[in-house]
C-alpha cells in the first residue's frame, strides 16, 4: 500500500471513529446524557405496560424485553465490532441452563444468576479464543457451526438437560411484580451498557475494528484484547438474559440453544439497527413482538423472519434505525428551512 | 437547557407511541369471559401435539373429542346447579414442543380464557412450574411415562393405564406365546416415554426370566438408524423391541427391513394404525414390514362387546376415514368425564371444588373405554383410571390390524389373560 | 461388523461428497454458503412426492421433474436474493440462512409437517457382499453420486460452460477481462448447483421420510466436508466427503452413535480455525 493510499486509508478511518463517536455526542439520534435518561423512560413506560395489560400481552412484552437484552450484548460484538456473531443464542440457552440446574440444587438466585453469567461468560471467552483469527463470512460460518454442536450436546446431554422435552424451572423470584421489574431493570441497564461501551474507548476500539481492522492494528489498537472483551460481555449479557426467561417461562428446552436462535438474534439486531442503541429493542419487537400478536404458529413465524431478513439485507441493511434516521434528517431538514 | 432538549426525540416520540398503544391494550378481552357464562357456554382447554414428533396422536384426540361434544351439545348440553350449558372445545397446538409453544398455550387456555378443566397430551413433567404457579384441575389423555406424571402435580389426572400396566404383559406374550428368549431393545433415547418402556421392558424380562442382549438409544433428529441396527443385530436377538411413539419406531421398522432383518418378530408399544404405517413407511412396502409386527396397548375399540364402543368404532372410521386406536376412546370419554364432575362439583368456575369432584367421582354414563372402577366404584384409582390392555398383530391380506392377547397386569402378574388365536380370520 | 460399517460410512460419504460438490460450485464462483440448498433439495423432494403420489406419474417422470424444479429454484434464489448481497460477503450466511427459513416454511405451509415416505421401486432390494448388507436405496445413493460425479467432470472439463465456470471461480477478473459474461456464469453455476440437489434428493428421501426440515441436518454435515475439502475444490469435496462418511460410520459403531454428528463439526472447527483453506488445497489466500 502506498504512502497516500495509506493516509487517506488513516483519514477514513479517523473519520469513522470520529463519527462513532460523534454519533455519541450528540450528531446522531441519541445525546449520550439524554441517551440514558431516554432509556430510563422507555424502560419505565414498558413496566407499568408489564404489570397492567393482560396475560396474554404482558407475555409478549417480557419476551420482547428479554430478548432485547440478549441482542443487545450481542450488539457489543456484532453491532460495534462488526463481528456477524450467530452464537449468543448458545450463551442465552447456557444461562438459562445453568441457572435452572443451580436453583433445583438449592442454590439461591443470585448464586443461580452469578454462576450463569461466569458460565455464559466463560463460554464467550472460549469461543472468542478459538475465533480470535477468524473473520467475516468465516466468523460467521464458525460460530454458527459452533451454537450448532453446543445445541446438539445439550440436547443429547440428557442427564443434565433432560434432553429435548425440556426442563422445568424453579420458581426463584418471590412474585410476577417483582420478576417483572428485574427484566424492566435488566432491559435497562443493557442498552445503558451499550451507550456506555460506546462512549468508552472499548466502544471506540471496537468501531475502529469494524472499519478497518487491519489499519486500527497498524495504528496501535489492541485488537485482540478489544474482541476478546467484547466477546465476553456479550456472552455474558446474553447469560443473563437467559436467566431471566428460565424465571419468567416456567419452563425451557434445548430449542433455545438452537443455531436458529443465534440466527434470528443476529436478525433482530440487523433489522433492527445494529450498532444503534435502540437497534435491539426495535429489532426484538418486530420479530418476536409480530409473530405472537398475530398468533402465527412457529413455521409461519420463521417464514416471516426469513423473508424480512432478506428483505431487510438487501433494501434497508442498516435496519429499522437507519430509516428512522433518513425520516429525522427530512424533519430536520425541513424545520432549518423555516 | 430545557428538559425537552435533555431527552432524545426518538426517546420521547416512542414512550408516548408506547403509553398510547399500552392503554389500547388494557381495554383487552377479559370482559369475553364473562360473557361465555352469561350465554351458559363452558370452555374445555386442551392442548394438543397437532403437529412436529408427536403430530400422529394429537389430530384423532381432537376428532374423537369432537365428536364427544356434538354428542353433549346435541342432546341439550348440561345442568349444573339448576343452570344449563354447553360445551366449547379449544383446542391449541404445542407443535410437539412442551416448553416453548406448550407454556405458552397453557398460559393462554389457563390465565386468560380461565377454562375449568384442562385437556393435556404429552411432555406434561415440563408443566411442572407452571401448575405450581397456576394450578387448574388437569385430564392427561395420553402421557404414559415412568416415572408417573402423576408425581408432576396433584391437580393431573391420567385418563388412561400406565406404563407399567401394559408393557410387561407384551413381554409375558414374547415369552410364553411366541417363545422367544433374546430381546434386542433400540430406543428414542430421548423420548420420556421411550425410556418407560425400556425400565418396564428391563423389569418384565428380569421377571419372566428373558434376555436382554443390546439395549440401544438413538439420538434425537437420527434419520439414519444403521449403526444402532448394526449394533442390536451382532449380538442376535430372537425379537426386536423399539420404544418410543409412532413417528419414532415406524422408520426403525422400515429401515431394519430394508436392511434384510426380516424374519424377527419386531415389537412395540405405540398405537400405530394402518393408515399411517401405509404414509411413514410407504405404499409399496408397508405390508411386508408390517408383518411381523406387535403392538401392546390399551384396548382398541373392535374388540368391545359393548355396543356404544362398537357404534363409536364405526362412526368415527366412517366420519375420519382412519382407523380409531387406544388413545381415541380415551379422547372421546373425557368430555363426558369432565362434565359428569361439573356437575358433581356443582359449579363450573371453581377450581377446588371440581378438583375435589374429580377425585371422587364415579365411572360416567355414555363412556366407551370399559373404565375399571376401584372396590368403592370410583373411577380414578390414585388419580388413574384403567382399562385392559391388549396386544395386536397386523393381518397381511386385509392389510390391518386384529387382537391378538387380552390382558390386565397386577404388578408383574398378568390377570385376565385372553389369547385371541385367529384375530385376523374373524375380520 | 467392521466391512458392513465400512460400507455404510461408503454410503454416508456419498451422499455426503455429492451434497458438497454441489455446495462448493456456487462458493467457488460466488463465494456464497449456500445454505438455502437445504431448502431446495426439501422442495425437489416435496415436488417429486406430488408427481408421484397425488398425480400418480411414473416414478422416473417424477424424479425428473423433482431434479429439474430443483435447478429452478436455485437459480431463482440466485435471482431475487444472492444476486444483492455479492458484493456485501458479511451479510450473505445470513441472507442464505433466511433463504433455508423461507424454503423451509413454504414447504411445511403447503404440504404439512407429516413424515411421508417417497418409495421408489427399488425400496426392498437388497446387496448381499460377504456378511454385510447393503440396503437397495444405499445402492441407489452411490450410484447418484458416482454417475452425476462422472457427469460434472465431463461438463467442467470439456464443454465451454463448464470452463468458463472454472474461469470465473479462478479469477472472476480476469474471466471478465477475457470475454465472460459473468452474470451468466452465476445463474449457470446455480443452476448446476440446483440439479445437483435435485439428485441429491432422490437419492436422500427414500433413506428416510420427506418432511420440512429433512435436509438441515445433512447439508450442515455437507459444509463440514466442503470446508475440508478446500472451498470450490470439487475434488477435494469428494475425497472429503467419503473420508468424513467413512469416519463418521466407524465412529458411531466403535465409539459413540450418539454424537456421530459432533466429531464432523468439532473437525470443522479445528479446520476453520487452523487450515481454513482446506485439508486439500494447495494454494492459500481465501482467509478473510
Amino acid at each position: 500500500m502506498s504512502g497516500a493510499e495509506s493516509a487517506g486509508r488513516g483519514v477514513e478511518a479517523a473519520a469513522a471513529t470520529a463519527e462513532a463517536d460523534g454519533e455519541f455526542r450528540g450528531h446522531g439520534v441519541l445525546r449520550a446524557s439524554g441517551a440514558y435518561l431516554g432509556i430510563a423512560l422507555i424502560g419505565a413506560a414498558l413496566w407499568f405496560l408489564l404489570g397492567h395489560v393482560n396475560a396474554f400481552y404482558s407475555n409478549i412484552l417480557a419476551s420482547i424485553m428479554i430478548w432485547t437484552i440478549a441482542t443487545s450484548g450481542l450488539n457489543l460484538i456484532a453491532g460495534l465490532g462488526g463481528y456477524p456473531s450467530l452464537v449468543q443464542g448458545a450463551f442465552y440457552g447456557i444461562g438459562a441452563y445453568t441457572s435452572s440446574i443451580a436453583l433445583a440444587h438449592g442454590q439461591p438466585l443470585w448464586a443461580a444468576t452469578a454462576l450463569a453469567v461466569a458460565l455464559a461468560g466463560a463460554a464467550g471467552l472460549g469461543v472468542g479464543i478459538i475465533f480470535s483469527r477468524t473473520r467475516g463470512q468465516y466468523f460467521a460460518i464458525g460460530t454458527l457451526f459452533f451454537g450448532a454442536v453446543v445445541g446438539l450436546v445439550m440436547n443429547n446431554w440428557a442427564s443434565l438437560t433432560q434432553g429435548p422435552i425440556g426442563l422445568s424451572v424453579p420458581f426463584a423470584v418471590p412474585d410476577l411484580e417483582t420478576l417483572n421489574a428485574l427484566i424492566a431493570v435488566c432491559m435497562v441497564l443493557s442498552l445503558a451498557l451499550v451507550v456506555f461501551i460506546g462512549r468508552r474507548r472499548l466502544g471506540l476500539r471496537l468501531v475502529a475494528v469494524r472499519e478497518d481492522e487491519d489499519l486500527a492494528e497498524h495504528v496501535g489498537v489492541p485488537t485482540a484484547w478489544t474482541k476478546l472483551a467484547a466477546f465476553v460481555l456479550s456472552a455474558c449479557v446474553g447469560g443473563l438474559a437467559g436467566v431471566l426467561i428460565a424465571q419468567y417461562n416456567g419452563t425451557i428446552s434445548p430449542e433455545l440453544f438452537d443455531y436458529y436462535v443465534g440466527f434470528v438474534m443476529f436478525v433482530a439486531l440487523a433489522v433492527g439497527g445494529a450498532g444503534r442503541v435502540l437497534g435491539p429493542l426495535l429489532g426484538s419487537t418486530f420479530i418476536v413482538g409480530v409473530p405472537h400478536l398475530l398468533n402465527l404458529s412457529s413455521g409461519i413465524g420463521q417464514l416471516l423472519v426469513g423473508i424480512v431478513f432478506v428483505a431487510v439485507m438487501i433494501l434497508v441493511p442498516g435496519g429499522f434505525m437507519s430509516a428512522v434516521d433518513a425520516v429525522l434528517v427530512v424533519f430536520r431538514r425541513g424545520g432549518q428551512s423555516q | 437547557m430545557s428538559v425537552r432538549k435533555m431527552t432524545s426525540r426518538a426517546g420521547r416520540r416512542g414512550t408516548a407511541l408506547l403509553c398510547a398503544f399500552g392503554a389500547f391494550l388494557s381495554l383487552a378481552p377479559a370482559a369475553a369471559f364473562a360473557a361465555d357464562q352469561a350465554a351458559g357456554k363452558v370452555t374445555l382447554g386442551a392442548i394438543l401435539p397437532l403437529s412436529g414428533l408427536f403430530s400422529t396422536l394429537g389430530p384423532p384426540e381432537r376428532d374423537a373429542m369432537t365428536m364427544a361434544v356434538e354428542k353433549i351439545n346435541g342432546a341439550g348440553g348440561f345442568k349444573v346447579d339448576g343452570k344449563t350449558y354447553k360445551l366449547a372445545l379449544k383446542v391449541l397446538d404445542d407443535e410437539s414442543k412442551p416448553a416453548t409453544v406448550g407454556a405458552a398455550n397453557y398460559r393462554q387456555l389457563v390465565d386468560v380464557d380461565q377454562v375449568p378443566v384442562l385437556i393435556m397430551a404429552a411432555g406434561t413433567p415440563t408443566y411442572k412450574s407452571l401448575f405450581r404457579r397456576s394450578p387448574v384441575p388437569a385430564l392427561n389423555i395420553l402421557d404414559s411415562t415412568y416415572p408417573s406424571i402423576l408425581d408432576v402435580n396433584k391437580h393431573i389426572f391420567l385418563l388412561r393405564s400406565d406404563t407399567p400396566a401394559y408393557v410387561p404383559g407384551g413381554v409375558w406374550y414374547l415369552k410364553n406365546v411366541l417363545h422367544k428368549q433374546r430381546i434386542g431393545f433400540i430406543g428414542a433415547g430421548a423420548d420420556p416415554y421411550s425410556k418407560g418402556i425400556q425400565t418396564w421392558v428391563e423389569k418384565a424380562a428380569k421377571a419372566y426370566g428373558m434376555d436382554i442382549v443390546a439395549e440401544v438409544n438413538y439420538p434425537p433428529g437420527t434419520t439414519n438408524f444403521a449403526p444402532f441396527i448394526q449394533k442390536t443385530m451382532a449380538e442376535k436377538p430372537d425379537v426386536i423391541y423399539l420404544g418410543g411413539v409412532t413417528q419414532e419406531v415406524l422408520p426403525v421398522a422400515k429401515q431394519l427391513y430394508q436392511m434384510g432383518v426380516r424374519d424377527l418378530p419386531v415389537v412395540h408399544n405405540s398405537g400405530a394404525t394402518p393408515t399411517q404405517a401405509r404414509q411413514i413407511i410407504g405404499e409399496s412396502l408397508y405390508n411386508d414390514v408390517m408383518k411381523n409386527n406387535y403392538d401392546f396397548a390399551g384396548t382398541v375399540p373392535q374388540t368391545s362387546t359393548q355396543p356404544e364402543t362398537q357404534q363409536f368404532f364405526k362412526d368415527f372410521e366412517k366420519r375420519f376415514d382412519a382407523y380409531p386406536t387406544d388413545l381415541t376412546m380415551w379422547a372421546y370419554d373425557a368430555p363426558f368425564v369432565v362434565v359428569s364432575a361439573l356437575q358433581r362439583a356443582g359449579t363450573v368456575t371453581d377450581r377446588d371444588k371440581i378438583y375435589q369432584a374429580m377425585l371422587n367421582m364415579k365411572v360416567p354414563d355414555n363412556t366407551i373405554s370399559g373404565w375399571m372402577p376401584t372396590k368403592d366404584g370410583k373411577l380414578f384409582h390414585d388419580r388413574d383410571a384403567q382399562t385392559l390392555s391388549e396386544g395386536l398383530v397386523w393381518c397381511p391380506d386385509k392389510k390391518t390390524i386384529a387382537p391378538v392377547f387380552l390382558y390386565f397386569m397386577d404388578g408383574l402378574k398378568v390377570t385376565h389373560k385372553r389369547i385371541v388365536d385367529n384375530g385376523c380370520a374373524k375380520l | 461388523m467392521l466391512l458392513q460399517a465400512l460400507l455404510n460410512g461408503i454410503v454416508l460419504g456419498s451422499m455426503l461428497a455429492l451434497l458438497a460438490v454441489s455446495l462448493t460450485i456456487v462458493f467457488g464462483v460466488m463465494d456464497v454458503p449456500n445454505f438455502a440448498q437445504g431448502g431446495v433439495i426439501t422442495l425437489s423432494a416435496y415436488v417429486m412426492l406430488s408427481l408421484h403420489e397425488s398425480l400418480h406419474s411414473p416414478f422416473w417422470v417424477a424424479v425428473l421433474g423433482g431434479v429439474a424444479a430443483a435447478g429452478v429454484i436455485s437459480v431463482l434464489t440466485e435471482r431475487f436474493a444472492y444476486r444483492f448481497v455479492r458484493h456485501r460477503p458479511l451479510a450473505a450466511p445470513a441472507v442464505a440462512l433466511g433463504l433455508l427459513l423461507v424454503l423451509d416454511n413454504s414447504a411445511l405451509q403447503i404440504w404439512g409437517g407429516e413424515h411421508v415416505s417417497l418409495t421408489p421401486p427399488y425400496a426392498a432390494g437388497l446387496l448381499r457382499i460377504g456378511p454385510a448388507v447393503v440396503p437397495g436405496v444405499g445402492v441407489a445413493v452411490v450410484a447418484t453420486a458416482l454417475a452425476s460425479l462422472i457427469l460434472l467432470h465431463l461438463l467442467l472439463s470439456k464443454t465451454r460452460v463448464g470452463r468458463a465456470i472454472r474461469a470465473v471461480s479462478q479469477n472472476s477478473e480476469a474471466a471478465a477481462i477475457v470475454g465472460i459474461r459473468l452474470e451468466r456464469q452465476y445463474v449457470m453455476a446455480f443452476f448446476i448447483s440446483g440439479v445437483l440437489a435435485g439428485l441429491a434428493a432422490f437419492a436422500y428421501a427414500p433413506t428416510y421420510a420427506v418432511f420440512p426440515y429433512m435436509a438441515d441436518g445433512i447439508l450442515l454435515n455437507a459444509f463440514v466436508v466442503v470446508i475440508l475439502g478446500g472451498l470450490g475444490n470439487v475434488w477435494g469435496a469428494v475425497a472429503a466427503g467419503l473420508l468424513l462418511g467413512v469416519v463418521e460410520s466407524l465412529g458411531a459403531v466403535y465409539v459413540s452413535a450418539s454424537y456421530q454428528t459432533v466429531f464432523g463439526f468439532a473437525i470443522l472447527l479445528l479446520v476453520i480455525v487452523f487450515r481454513p483453506s482446506g485439508l486439500f488445497t494447495t494454494s492459500s489466500g481465501r482467509v478473510a
